[in-house]
């Protein structure tokens, strides 16, 4: 899911971009949704059952699952009344190139499924709450009941032909709406001007959104966006695999310094770098001569074999830790509502790459590559022109009342009480948006704060400082193990 | 280093009053000039500017600009500590974490200081251009303030229109409706400070949430009038001038009717 460390990159080299705002800021915005991302929340925190138990998702009398709407509902609701405007944008049809992503993630569900199979014999419930999270799916029933239930009220909804957060940028692009929302780094890839993260706060908590701005990440790193696009690509995107022993930092160096990964390829090849390209990242007559290559070089081979795979892990480490942060972060952030959800385990599929359990409503089998040119082209083309629909109307509409109750109470067994007051919020909050307040920056433009250098100057000194400390505790622990 | 004595302390008192409902966090920004203060509210729909000028300290002291991040009710706290009739002192070094405040009472029997941890806030700061208002409105600060709470009573939107007639401001709620309006005193024998001065190229309505409007009001012990300027569809300007040093200015965005819907 999304591009692998570009969060943790950003927070260190281009710190600038990200900043976290309090959920009133937003008021008065309007707002491009990930629909299919939130789903997969709810799915996976609207949950009953106390630590020792097996969770359950709610269900109504017929037994269909009615966590997403009951999640969709509340936050809905939570949105309308900061004066928020969102649009929910649903996923299409998976980009081919995808498959591959896919595949693993169905090798990953299969897994999932037979864990799940040992937890329940041995009685584990924590466990079996574990896998039973990564086996969640949001099939087309469930888009639809979601998009039904926005629809009554009175929120827009688009249907995206590709992916979700490719349309959510060009919503935004085009000035339809202030943000992207979704916790899909790709977004940014995608060149979404704002980007907003974990917005998935409990109903009264002080939690905070993440901000992220396209314009000013790119401004830190010093890229265009055609070497931004290729630097996510070596990151490790969705779409195609990744050079082996290249990391974050290694990868925006090379990048840097080569402007685009053809250069770099070459540089590889040139050097006779230990790095690790994948087959499909080379083409059709470097495929040939590498097989050749190889022959010749298989002793020296074996040697530097090692040496990648040692880099590679002192590589993920970090990452490592990085998923272990997100993780305990989210299991902040995702007790919704009304349901309790074991904080341990809570994790929504976005920030850890080790989960399964997303995978777009609509798995198209057919595998369509094309072999001849490198993998990464295609990769490349997927994040410049993406296939989106233009000229959408976005329209905020009155609720149906009567038809929310309809839906809600009577096919889906809500508590008609709580679910009238909801529709009082949403009445209120659209009155009072009939008359909307202007904020302050439609009128006077943003410029440069006077502290902004000065603060700027602390923040590299602070994170030279930081550098240093840890090459020396580095070098300390290499004493001592001598 | 930046040094500034106030005689008057009271004017940093209020001023802190006047913001602290408003704005959580907010630098101080210091140059030669004098200090000055910009900062947003929580939802970007005000914003409010102080502007205290070097000459109006009884001894200031800058030699590098510098901007002091503050938490405006942390700040408020230390000022409560001083009495109103104390003389104060505010001292930062050139890269200092702290603030240090210093209050003399007026015959220098008692001298407390305190230092207040500083911040590093980066926030938007907004460029506001030199604007030509269509009308502007004097009057007395205390009148103004009672209008906006006798309002506030019956709903949370107000609208504020200006006419050959004079200032209406109206409101409209569950309850019923408000009409208060204010005529100019133009040629009516009055001392400077109680009198309504009406300078209108055009007429003017807009309507603003009350809420924002009774947040200005508490810096109406900062001076004996208000100055409120409008034009059709930008923010109002409520200005208080500070004595002979300075101003506070509150931008409030007005409510508009939603056209593309």
């Amino acid at each position: 899911m999304g591009i692998k460390n570009l969060n943790k990159l950003l927070s260190e080299e281009a710190p600038e971009c990200m900043k976290m705002s309090p959920l009133k800021a937003l008021n008065g915005r309007k707002i491009a949704i990930d629909a299919s991302m939130s789903i997969y929340q709810f799915l996976i925190a609207v949950r009953q059952g106390g630590d020792a138990n097996v969770h359950q998702q709610l269900t109504n009398e017929a037994g269909e699952t009615t966590s997403h709407i009951q999640g969709m509902f509340n936050r809905t609701v939570r949105f309308l009344l900061e004066g928020i405007k969102p649009v929910y944008v649903f996923d299409g049809k998976p980009p081919s190139l995808k498959s591959g992503e896919l595949l693993k993630r169905r090798e990953k569900r299969a897994k999932a499924e037979a864990d799940l199979k040992t937890a329940k014999e041995a009685g584990d419930a924590e466990e079996e709450n574990k896998q039973n999270k990564r086996l969640v799916r949001a099939g087309t029933k469930e888009n639809d009941d979601c998009k039904k239930l926005l629809r009554l009220m009175g929120c827009p909804v688009v249907e995206a032909p590709c992916e979700a957060e490719a349309q959510c940028a060009a919503l935004c692009k085009q000035g339809k709406v202030y943000a992207s929302a979704t916790e899909d780094m790709d977004c940014l890839t995608f060149a979404t001007p704002v980007l907003l993260r974990k917005m998935t706060f409990a109903k009264d908590a002080k939690s905070e959104i993440q901000v992220l701005e396209y314009a000013k990440a790119v401004k830190a790193l010093n890229l265009t966006h055609d070497e931004f696009v290729d630097l996510c690509i070596m990151l490790g995107c969705d779409y195609c695999d990744s050079i082996g022993g290249v990391g974050p930092v290694t990868a925006l160096k090379l990048i840097r310094e080569h402007k685009c990964i053809e250069n770099v390829l070459k540089w590889i090849k040139r050097e006779g770098k230990k790095f690790k390209v994948p087959d499909s990242w080379l083409s059709k007559e470097e495929k040939e001569e590498e097989g050749e290559e190889e022959k010749k070089e298989g002793e020296e081979e074996k040697v530097e074999d090692e040496k990648v795979s040692e880099e590679k892990v002192s590589e993920e480490k970090p990452s490592a830790e990085a998923d272990a942060e997100n993780k305990s972060e989210d299991a902040n952030t995702t007790t919704t509502t009304t349901t309790t959800t074991t904080t341990a385990s809570a994790k929504p599929p976005s920030t850890t790459s080790s989960t399964s359990t997303v995978t777009p409503p609509k798995t198209t089998g057919a595998v369509k590559i094309n072999m001849s040119e490198p993998v990464y082209i295609g990769a490349r083309r997927l994040f410049k022109n993406h296939e989106v629909l233009e000229d959408q109307t976005l329209t905020w509409k009155e609720c149906d009342g009567p038809g929310l109750t309809k839906f809600l109470v009577d096919e889906m067994g809500f508590n008609p009480d709580r679910i009238a007051s909801g529709i009082d919020k949403i009445k209120k909050a659209y009155k009072t948006n009939s008359k909307p307040q202007m904020r302050m920056d439609s009128f006077f433009t943003v410029k440069k704060a006077p502290n902004a250098d000065l603060l700027q100057k602390k923040r590299q000194a602070e994170k030279d400082k930081k550098k240093k400390g840890g090459n020396k505790k580095q070098k300390k622990g290499s004493f001592s193990r001598r | 280093m930046f040094e500034a004595r106030l005689t008057n302390g009271s004017i940093l008192k209020k001023l802190l009053e006047a913001l602290k409902d408003l704005v959580t966090d907010a630098n101080i920004d210091c140059s030669e000039e004098g200090l000055s203060i910009q900062a947003m509210d929580s939802s970007h729909v005000s914003l409010c500017a102080v502007a205290l000028r070097s000459d109006g300290f009884d001894h200031f002291r800058c030699d590098r600009n510098i901007s002091l991040g503050f938490n405006s009710q942390n700040l408020g706290k230390i000022l409560k500590c001083a009495d109103n009739t104390d003389m104060i002192t505010l001292k930062a070094e050139d890269s200092a974490d702290n603030l240090t405040l210093m209050f003399e009472s007026k015959n220098q029997d008692r001298i407390s200081d305190f230092e207040l941890k500083l911040m590093d806030i980066d926030a938007d700061h907004l460029g506001i251009p030199d604007t030509e208002y269509k009308t502007t409105i004097r009057m007395p600060s205390n009148e103004f303030k009672r209008i906006i709470t006798d309002l506030q009573v019956l709903g949370d939107t107000c609208t504020i229109a200006v006419t050959k007639e004079g200032v209406r401001f109206s409101v409209t709620g569950d309850l019923g409706t408000g009409n208060v309006l204010v005529r100019s005193t133009n040629g009516v024998d009055k001392e400077e400070e109680e009198a309504v001065v009406i300078d209108m190229e055009e007429p003017v309505e807009l309507t603003f949430a009350l809420r924002y409007l009774n947040f200005f009001t508490k810096a109406t012990n900062l001076g004996p009038s208000v100055v409120i300027s409008m034009s059709p569809d930008v923010p109002v300007v409520v200005e208080y001038p500070i004595e002979q040093i300075g101003h506070i200015k509150y931008y409030l965005a007005p409510k508009i009717d939603d056209a593309e819907e």
